[in-house]
């Protein structure tokens, strides 16, 4: 797939740069665009997606919470921020060096420098492969303590830093992610309720997200270099998710970190229960074998996250969707509107 | 000096090149290979045992998909792999009383000098370089070894798996 076929034109007013709660709604009130198989689509408001659904099918939600995690750092060129990323262990995590809130890197800073946090240092290891603004890097004591005591929730130029409850989600019970997993900000207790009152299954897995991606810049989609994220598919989950199946109800993975965490735990024939850290990237190369619906956010252009949502319908039908989204002043981003994307059945399955 | 808390078995021999085919094969030269690729490690690991233990420490056995493959040309070196495979999963079970960890890990494909012997008429140049290995490495050695002891590795795949 060529980078250009994932590029769109959408507004910069179209960012949603307050959460709904803060626009004077609640968190179920925002809008909710549905992508039906055959590539057509409907729009809602997200309070209707219990009666989108059917008795039988299985939710599936990320549990992993938000952690304050960037964090003020003076450099030899100033001050900077340092966005955290991946943990490794308590003090060696991949890292992000911006410049401020609103401008990325990569910035000219050597291998072996360290920075300043509070009177901790950050020792540059070395840059990722592949993703040269990105950093191993060494903390003189544990991130965590850090975070306690220095850092916010990671947020971008189009919205102001909210209190950490804004990035947490109703399932939001092991903490690790470096941005909020957004997909299941919408659903509210009554939404659960709702679901549940129904007969729709709701089960969680974990996987802790790092920085938001930036454009591919490779023409290439498929060889844009991503990094691994990690996760932990329970056996409980492993075993409603197969079992949905079995019965012909539907999956559906609330986020693009729920479809890479069950992709990767897929064994040619079924979810098993798995843990550790994955760096599978899901593009149209690789398709998707164990979700039949994703409930998402609307995505920036270019990314990889739109490469995933190209597995399940046609990139016609992604762009034809994103084309209405901006005609219908849908909201983009974490604070912003859902979609529901159902697959688009294709000659198997 | 300190004790040994992480023992890496890097060195490695490719064998006769090119690459023969089994049938015709020096067998002086393969017995040669198995005694740099499987028979060394295992006497490394003997001699640091006491060090090992008194650390709780890994030993990482540095192994490779033509131990697994049965690529054609591959045999030899192949066959020395698959057998520090079967040493590092029988280490790993022998030695967990000890407390001593035990993980074999594949690099994948790199611009090397011993793949470029591997290929002796190829470009490598579109191979990454090492260094790509380094995030899995770090990722690694800040596991807890006693949890991914007995597990076998691709430095390059994406999954590196702890037990769920």
């Amino acid at each position: 797939m060529k980078r250009e076929e994932l590029s769109f034109e959408r507004p910069t007013e179209l960012f949603a740069s307050q959460p709904p709660e803060m626009r004077g709604q609640s968190r179920d009130e925002v809008r909710l665009m549905v992508t039906w198989p055959e590539g057509n689509n409907s729009h809602h408001v997200f309070t209707d997606l219990p009666t989108l659904l059917k008795q039988g099918d299985l939710l599936v939600v990320n549990e992993s919470a938000t952690l304050p995690a960037s964090l003020p750092a003076t450099s030899q060129l100033g001050n900077i921020r340092l966005n955290l990323s991946t943990r490794f262990s308590d003090n060696l995590w991949i890292a992000e060096p911006r410049w401020s809130v609103s401008r990325p890197g990569p910035l000219p800073l050597e291998e072996g420098e360290t920075l300043q946090i509070g009177d901790a240092t950050a020792k540059l290891l070395k840059s990722y492969p592949g993703i040269p603004r990105l950093w191993l890097t060494q903390f003189s004591i544990p991130a965590t303590s850090l975070m306690a005591k220095y850092g916010e929730p990671i947020h971008y130029s189009y919205a102001p830093v909210y209190p950490m409850e804004a990035y947490q989600t109703l399932f939001s019970i092991f903490p690790g992610s470096a941005e909020m997993p957004s997909a299941a900000r919408p659903i509210t207790s009554r939404v659960h309720n709702t679901l549940v009152a129904q007969g729709i299954g709701i089960t969680g897995l974990t996987l802790h997200t790092g920085v938001s991606s930036l454009e591919i810049e490779d023409e290439i989609v498929e060889h844009q270099a991503l990094y691994p994220e990690t996760f932990h598919v329970p056996a409980a989950t492993a075993n409603a998710v197969n079992a949905t199946r079995a019965r012909g109800g539907r999956v559906v993975a609330v986020g693009t970190t729920v479809v890479r965490a069950l992709e990767t735990a897929w064994n040619g024939s079924m979810v098993r229960a798995c843990a550790g850290s994955t760096s599978l990237y899901v593009h149209p190369g690789t398709g998707v074998h164990v979700v039949d619906g994703l409930l998402t956010g609307l995505h920036d252009p270019v990314t990889s996250h739109l490469a995933m949502l190209s597995t399940l319908m046609s990139i016609d039908h992604v762009r034809k969707a994103y084309a209405e989204a901006v005609e219908h002043r849908y909201l983009w981003h974490e604070f912003g509107d859902s979609h529901l994307i159902w697959k688009q059945q294709v000659e198997s399955n | 000096m300190g004790g040994v808390s992480l023992l890496v078995n890097n060195a490695s021999d490719l064998g006769e090149t090119p690459r023969p085919e089994l049938a015709r094969a020096s067998l002086d030269r393969f017995r040669q290979t198995l005694e740099t690729n499987l028979v060394s490690p295992l006497a490394l690991i003997q001699q640091a045992l006491p060090q090992l233990q008194q650390s709780h420490g890994l030993v990482i056995n540095i192994t490779s998909d033509a131990g697994e493959a049965g690529y054609e040309r591959w045999g030899i070196y192949g066959s020395s792999k698959a057998g520090l495979d079967l040493v590092s999963k029988t280490l790993a079970a022998e030695l967990k009383p000890l407390g001593i960890s035990v993980v074999a890990v594949d690099p994948g494909d790199m611009r090397t000098q011993m793949h470029q012997e591997a290929f002796p008429d190829e470009d490598i140049s579109d191979r990454p370089l090492p260094e790509v290995t380094l995030p899995f490495w770090a990722w690694l050695i800040h596991q807890d070894p006693r949890t991914v002891s007995g597990m076998r590795y691709e430095a390059q795949g994406a999954l590196w798996e702890v037990p769920a």
